[in-house]
């Protein structure tokens, strides 16, 4: 009659088991602690019991257990012993312990080893409950020889548990037909036994091994007793157990009891050499190898079963008469393990097999069951009260998650209220990070534990959310680079992008999942305000007024000059209109420029501060739109005219030497075709050598007329026309696309009258021009010589160099006004229609700061300063021939100066046959940013003998967005209106008439 | 604005770095200032424990005092030299450490701050039996910088004491009443019971401060708690025995995490996930390090944690074994931030050659010592190349590890006395430790 291990829950088929199922029968379990090296197995001490072995069969067993209880449940039932063993097998163990971790791994690295661990120990708490629910007899074991303490909060909670589940588990034993009442009431068959097992002692007690301990005194004698160390534990555990009041004089109020009289601690003394798995099979092998016959007198199975032949010894200490006098008892008297003669014996019940496994099937679906089909006894409210038990009894065994609970729960308000401490009703959302970065650091102080990070979230969420309504702040970034400080709005367009509302457009377009957000369609419609003004002057500079920081590129650039304009009367000045959109339908709309919205969205963003890089840049056009070409000398300037150009111009410094090293800017756009090169006559700019003074000395330049309508860019010109139904988006500039115009002009170019307007004696006075520091408010006089030669003449030969043109001292000669000094050429080489005069300009350049300041500039890299007798020393020369900056630091302040923007250019014409001409060109940030430009085909022509103001824009805008005007100083050269803007033509004498 | 900014950067740092110290599990950084470690100290270290270990008899030489006239170097004191010899910082002469609770001199006498204490013979108490501090050990402290405190924590009878007298220098064969730290006698074997009460201090000759203390959650030390119920003992408020246990242990715990560079973990069998669950929690409770700047930063100090593995058996050393043995260990400490991998440990690829990071995965501080006095059968196989050699190994290993800084000031030894006599009250007084005994079942 053998029968076999089996696994709960286990539901006996009759015909193996024939009369063992009425055979009456005590249940031993055995769980506990197990070092990774033991498998899980902690029943080797009884396997031998039966002749062989049950629960640990092989070496290398690798056993698994349920991944839902990570338990697992062995069971042998000994007919001959009358004992049913079971074997708990769960996260004790740490083979089973090490395998659950597979399944944790998330949890691990999520929530950490302090709940991940309360969690299996919970697990492993439910398969204790079942064992103390249908065992007579308990068996703790322990790698070591310490009693571990922890099993007290254990038990505790177990107990706690018990009590509680009395009321539901009792209710489904009623269920079982003929199970005693009192098996009911109790809930189990009987107060059951705790023993103790501890698998290993000190060296000095270990047998079987030679005698490796180091004495010490050496008072043990040769065979020290280990029932001396086995009294001691049994005190130990007595105390400690009751002073918790696990153990209590009445054993039926207890989890368990502990004998009174009899010995309850075991200490394995002997070594299982299959703990040390290596060591054993390799040793044994070297042993039989040295000495093949020591193993000859030993029969087959005990090599086999060295383990249980040790245990099988008849020995004054050994585990199996240790266990026996509690079975025996059992089986006797049973247990009465009261303390205090004034109690009666508990119930102590020895049932039949059967009964016990229909019992012990009750007790696994209460106790270990989570598959609710499993017990059909079980109705929903019965399946309620059971989970409410578990969550309970995790809840008692969680302590450490819910110290951290508590912690963080304690600490999360006062955080919250440090982030809400003094918040203004708005705030932007730099000022929130930096306000829920103190909240977190105070949380971080006295937050702890496995919650912490979920608590940071909450926090995070929490203020989050807090300023997410209505405190926050719009923040979408002016034209001038500041945000807008009202409360979250709709409305008011992109301004230089940002901003709060598409911040979290961009959230969501990254984010599948976005968290709850208020709905924005709620908000109010509202323009934007920064709350900044500046103070700018009108088109012409006559007039000056506050202004609001601009969202819009219209009003950045049209409207507020419109406004202002009409104030001081400039509207109506005589002016020259640059090229917009002329729509001729209702529905217009802008052009498409890019395909990919959000490539538009980021590049925008970019292009408001890309700018404060400043990045170096070594030539003062750029390559890839203007071709430049130096001239060796006039020879071959001439050969590369007459092969390109009719009617060109050439334009040199008058140099004493012959080679010339002036430069020839074409100022040609490749990539554009609105530009037409050969109706602009161009005045010629520095050497393109990075640094842009010119030699100090003043020079006179020579100007070469062309006749400006030659037919072949008359044709080029009248390619395009610009559409009339959609219109460009941005600001004109080099690489725009061909045949787009904006809707408004940027530029201004206006005349405020005649040439006498400007006195260069008293230059110029605040009622003409407002907001002129003193000693800047002059603009500068620029003599410029001028040859007009008609091509057809040109075949005989140029002049030769060393003809000095007007000197210096003509120059003086002339008077203090705009005008010429014609005077006859000396003929050379024929009789030539050459006239040669020296005309005098005046040109102003002028920054505007954002508190209005005005000034001029003498230089690339010099405010204009009249010296102290209130003369101005300087000249246009390099005002005209070189790249001036667009940002200049305003000298109204020293510490941390305002930068002011070149705004307008100065012209004063001379009388004379000819036309000043104008060809702005701005590159307002390094590149890849583009120069923008008027759009006006031809260079805007001057009339004779006036004074002119042209306007930039205020903002300088592509398709990317603004490129918004630096805060700090920049490098002279980060952006630049480009040298080329003055140029010359011939009054035609249609014009004239 | 300028001001939110920096606020902003200061809890971006602090922020991004609790996040990677979230995320990435293998790489422990605490926020905290390190000093660079320097790999010629290092090398310099073990050179010099190869002397030590030849010269293991006690020199009694004149007493000499050299002058570093290197600057910025801190290491050990060179072993070879001991006992008679210390090294001195020349800058510290220059620079006296800031550190405020330096007024405190030992006793008030004005010794010469180069003297050279008495020489312990063995260890003397820090706290004792009743919990409360005590100031023996100040004497037998300097007023320099260059030293290195390690602890040690586990459960009882793994071994301890025994191994704290190996780690100051006592040799296995020496007879255990001469250990520095008395280990546990047949007595306390047969009665099951414990022999360290409190924490034992030892600094030997090199300027390494060892700290033992009494076994956690122990049945013994909880059995006398019973038996002594009427007297008041420092963590009786518990509401019960069995907390006040848990409390007590979690308080020591906490104590040694705060307060030395290297704390090792002893555990004699592999392993109990209570005793992990323990370090945790102590490390949890561990109030945050009293400072003295009233700014924001959060001053976390998290020392270096090795795991010991007592009696380990042959099985334990071979490759697959401490591989197991490493991943469970950093799967359980991966959301920790005590410092389990600064380069000590048995598979580091210096100490076994079979047991490299390339057998057993990237190295962390786990070290296994086998039993002592394990006697060599001949021909028969260990796996390791014996307890003595393993054990100054370990011991090399020990003292060339990078020692963060406790606080944010430089501390002295005697400034570090103080400091942990600092933390100890507040470790105490903290309400942390009352919060979580409420919460045991
Ligand atoms: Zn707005
Ligand atoms: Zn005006
Ligand atoms: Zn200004």
């Amino acid at each position: 009659m053998r029968t076999k291990k089996f696994k709960l829950p286990h539901i006996p088929s009759g015909k193996d088991l024939v009369g063992v199922l009425e055979q009456k029968v005590i249940v031993v379990s055995f769980f506990g602690k197990s070092p990774y090296s033991s498998l899980g197995c902690k029943a080797g001490l009884i396997d031998g019991f039966p002749g062989r072995r049950v629960f640990h069969t092989s070496l290398i067993d690798d056993p698994d257990v349920d991944q839902e209880l990570l338990c697992d449940i062995e069971g042998y039932h000994d007919p001959k012993q009358r004992v049913i063993y079971l074997h708990l097998r769960g996260v004790f163990d740490v083979h089973t312990l090490i395998k659950s971790y597979d399944l944790f791994s998330k949890e691990l690295e999520e929530k950490g080893y302090l709940s991940v661990w309360a969690d299996m120990k919970y697990r492993y708490a439910r398969a204790l409950m079942f064992l103390f629910s249908v065992s007579h007899i308990l068996l703790i074991s322990h790698p070591t020889h310490n009693f571990d303490i922890s099993y007290v909060h254990l038990f505790r909670a177990l107990d706690v548990m018990r009590q509680k589940a009395l009321g539901g588990f009792s209710e489904l034993l009623r269920t079982i037909p003929g199970l005693p009442k009192e098996w009911i009431i109790t809930c189990r068959p009987c107060s059951p036994r705790v023993l103790f097992l501890f698998e290993s002692c000190p060296a000095i007690y270990r047998e079987g091994k030679i005698d490796v301990a180091r004495t010490g005194s050496g008072s043990g004698g040769k065979y020290p007793s280990i029932k001396k160390l086995e009294h001691a534990l049994e005190d130990q555990i007595y105390h400690i157990l009751r002073k918790s009041r696990v153990i209590t004089n009445i054993s039926s109020n207890s989890l368990f009891a502990i004998p009174a009289n009899q010995e309850f601690v075991f200490v394995q003394t002997k070594v299982d050499p299959s703990n040390d798995g290596i060591a054993h099979m390799v040793n044994s092998l070297v042993d039989f190898c040295k000495d093949p016959n020591g193993d000859c007198n030993r029969s087959n199975e005990e090599i086999v079963n060295t383990f249980s032949k040790i245990h099988l010894e008849v020995n004054g200490h050994n585990f199996r008469s240790f266990l026996q006098q509690h079975i025996d008892q059992a089986f006797t008297k049973g247990f009465d393990d009261n303390v205090g003669r004034h109690t009666s014996a508990g119930y102590f019940e020895i049932p039949t097999a059967g009964v016990w496994f229909e019992v012990s099937n009750k007790a696994y679906s209460f106790f270990l069951s989570s598959d609710q089909s499993l017990d059909k006894d079980l109705n929903k409210n019965k399946l309620q009260q059971q989970q409410l038990l578990l969550s309970s009894l995790h809840s008692l065994l969680d302590t450490d998650v819910r110290f951290s609970e508590g912690r963080c729960g304690k600490v999360l308000p006062l955080a919250t209220a440090t982030y809400q401490e003094n918040l203004p009703p708005q705030y932007t959302r730099d000022y929130h990070e930096s306000k829920l970065a103190h909240a977190l650091s105070v949380f971080a102080v006295h937050a702890r534990g496995p919650l912490f990070d979920q608590y940071t979230t909450q926090l995070e969420k929490d203020c989050d959310k807090y300023w997410k309504n209505g405190h926050q702040m719009c923040e979408v970034l002016s034209l001038t680079g500041n945000p807008c400080t009202n409360p979250l709005h709709r409305g008011g367009g992109e301004g230089a992008g940002g901003g709060e509302l598409q911040g979290e457009a961009n959230k969501t377009l990254d984010d599948p999942d976005p968290p709850e957000s208020l709905d924005r369609t709620q908000l109010p419609l509202k323009e934007h305000s920064s709350g900044v003004r500046y103070v700018s002057a009108c088109n012409c500079g006559r007039k000056q007024g506050p202004r609001e920081d601009p969202f819009t590129m219209r009003a950045a650039n049209y409207d507020f000059y419109q406004v202002l304009g009409e104030d001081c009367g400039c509207n109506h000045l005589e002016s020259i209109h640059f090229p917009v959109f002329q729509p001729s339908t209702q529905d217009y709309r802008a052009a498409q420029l890019f395909s990919n919205k959000s490539a538009a969205g980021f590049l925008w963003k970019d292009g408001g501060t890309r700018g404060m890089e400043g990045r170096e840049l070594n030539v003062s056009t750029p390559q890839g739109n203007t071709q430049g070409f130096s001239l060796v000398n006039r020879e071959l300037c001439t050969s590369q005219t007459e092969g390109t150009h009719d009617d060109t111009l050439e334009i040199t410094e008058d140099e004493p030497e012959p080679r010339c090293e002036a430069g020839f800017v074409s100022g040609q756009s490749m990539g554009s075709d609105i530009i037409q090169e050969e109706t602009v006559s161009r005045l010629s700019p520095n050497p393109p050598r990075g640094d842009h003074s010119l030699p100090d000395t003043s020079h006179e330049i020579i100007i070469q007329v062309s006749d400006a309508d030659s037919d072949s860019s008359k044709d080029k010109s009248l390619v395009r026309q610009p559409s009339t139904t959609e219109y460009l988006p941005g600001m004109l500039h080099a690489n725009s696309p061909a045949g787009l115009l904006p809707q408004f002009p940027s530029w201004s170019l206006v005349c405020l009258g005649p040439s006498s307007l400007y006195s260069h004696n008293l230059g110029l006075q605040d009622q003409q021009q407002a907001g002129l520091l003193g000693g800047s408010a002059y603009l500068l006089p620029w003599d410029v010589t001028v040859r007009l030669e008609h091509h057809r003449d040109r075949g005989s030969g140029w002049p030769t160099v060393g003809d000095q043109y007007g000197s210096k001292g003509k120059m003086q000669a002339t008077n203090q006004h705009s005008g010429t000094v014609l005077r006859g050429r000396k003929g050379k080489g024929g009789n030539k229609d050459l006239s040669e005069f020296v005309v005098k300009i005046f040109v102003g350049v002028e920054y505007e700061c954002p508190r209005g300041h005005r000034f001029m500039c003498s230089a690339p890299d010099k405010v204009l300063k009249t010296t102290g007798s209130g003369l101005v020393k300087d000249n246009g020369n390099k005002v005209t021939s070189n790249d001036m900056s667009l940002y200049f630091p305003c000298p109204c302040r020293n510490a941390k100066p305002l930068v002011a923007q070149l705004m307008r250019i100065h012209v004063v014409t001379p009388k004379a046959p000819i036309h000043v001409t104008l060809n702005p060109r701005v590159q307002p940030a390094p590149s890849p940013c583009p120069v923008f430009v008027t759009g006006c085909e031809q260079p805007l022509k001057l009339s004779q003998s006036a004074y002119w103001v042209l306007r930039l824009p205020y903002v300088y805008a592509g398709e990317h967005g603004p490129y918004v005007a630096p805060k700090q100083p920049v490098p002279l050269n980060y952006g630049r209106l480009l040298a080329g803007v003055y140029g010359i033509t011939e009054v035609q004498v249609s014009e004239e008439k | 604005m300028s001001e939110f900014d920096k606020v902003k950067d200061m809890r971006q740092k602090k922020y991004f770095s609790m996040n990677k110290d979230r995320k990435d599990g293998n790489r422990r950084l605490p926020i905290i200032l390190a000093k660079p470690e320097r790999d010629t100290d290092r090398d310099k270290e073990r050179l010099g424990d190869k002397n030590m270990a030849k010269s293991s008899e006690r020199l009694q030489s004149q007493p000499t005092i050299i002058l570093r006239t290197r600057e910025g170097e801190n290491r050990a004191v060179s072993p070879s030299q001991r006992p008679a010899t210390v090294l001195r910082k020349e800058s510290e002469t220059q620079q006296p450490p800031l550190y405020h609770l330096a007024a405190k001199h030992a006793g008030g006498d004005n010794v010469n701050p180069l003297a050279l204490p008495t020489e312990m013979k063995s260890s003397v108490k820090l706290v004792d039996e009743a919990f409360q501090f005590c100031d023996g050990a100040l004497e037998f402290l300097l007023d320099q910088n260059d030293f290195m405190v390690v602890g040690c924590l586990g459960l009882q009878g793994v071994g301890k004491s025994t191994f704290m007298s190996l780690l100051a220098g006592n040799h296995p064969d020496e007879p255990s009443k001469n250990f520095y730290f008395r280990p546990q006698s047949l007595e306390h074997h047969e009665l099951g019971g414990h022999c360290t009460t409190g924490v034992d201090l030892l600094v030997t000759s090199n300027r390494v401060i060892l700290l033992d203390t009494q076994p956690m959650l122990s049945a013994s030390v909880m059995d006398r708690l019973v038996q002594q119920e009427n007297k008041k003992f420092g963590g009786t408020e518990f509401a019960s025995t069995e907390n006040a246990m848990e409390i007590q242990s979690l308080q020591l715990a906490a104590f040694l995490l705060s307060v030395c560079h290297v704390v090792i973990m002893v555990q004699d069998w592999f392993f109990d996930p209570n005793f992990l669950r323990f370090l945790q929690s102590a490390e949890m409770l561990k109030p945050s390090t009293p400072t003295t700047s009233q700014d924001e930063e959060i001053i976390e100090y998290f020392p270096n944690v090795l795991f010991l593995q007592n009696h380990a058996t042959t099985t334990d050393f071979s490759p697959s074994q401490v591989k197991l043995m490493q991943s469970v260990y950093n799967r359980t400490f991966l959301r920790s931030r005590l410092q389990i991998q600064s380069g000590m440990g048995i598979a580091t690829g210096n100490i076994i050659n079979s047991l490299t990071p390339a057998t057993c995965g990237e190295a962390m501080n786990l070290f296994l010592l086998p039993e002592i006095g394990e006697i060599e059968e001949d021909g028969h196989y260990r796996g390791h190349p014996g307890f003595t050699e393993l054990l100054s190994k370990l011991r090399n290993q020990i003292h060339g590890v990078a020692r963060h800084p406790i606080t944010h000031t430089i501390l002295s030894e005697k400034n570090w006395f103080h400091y942990a006599s600092k933390v100890w009250d507040g470790v105490k007084k903290s309400s942390f430790f009352l919060e979580y005994s409420r919460l045991l079942p």
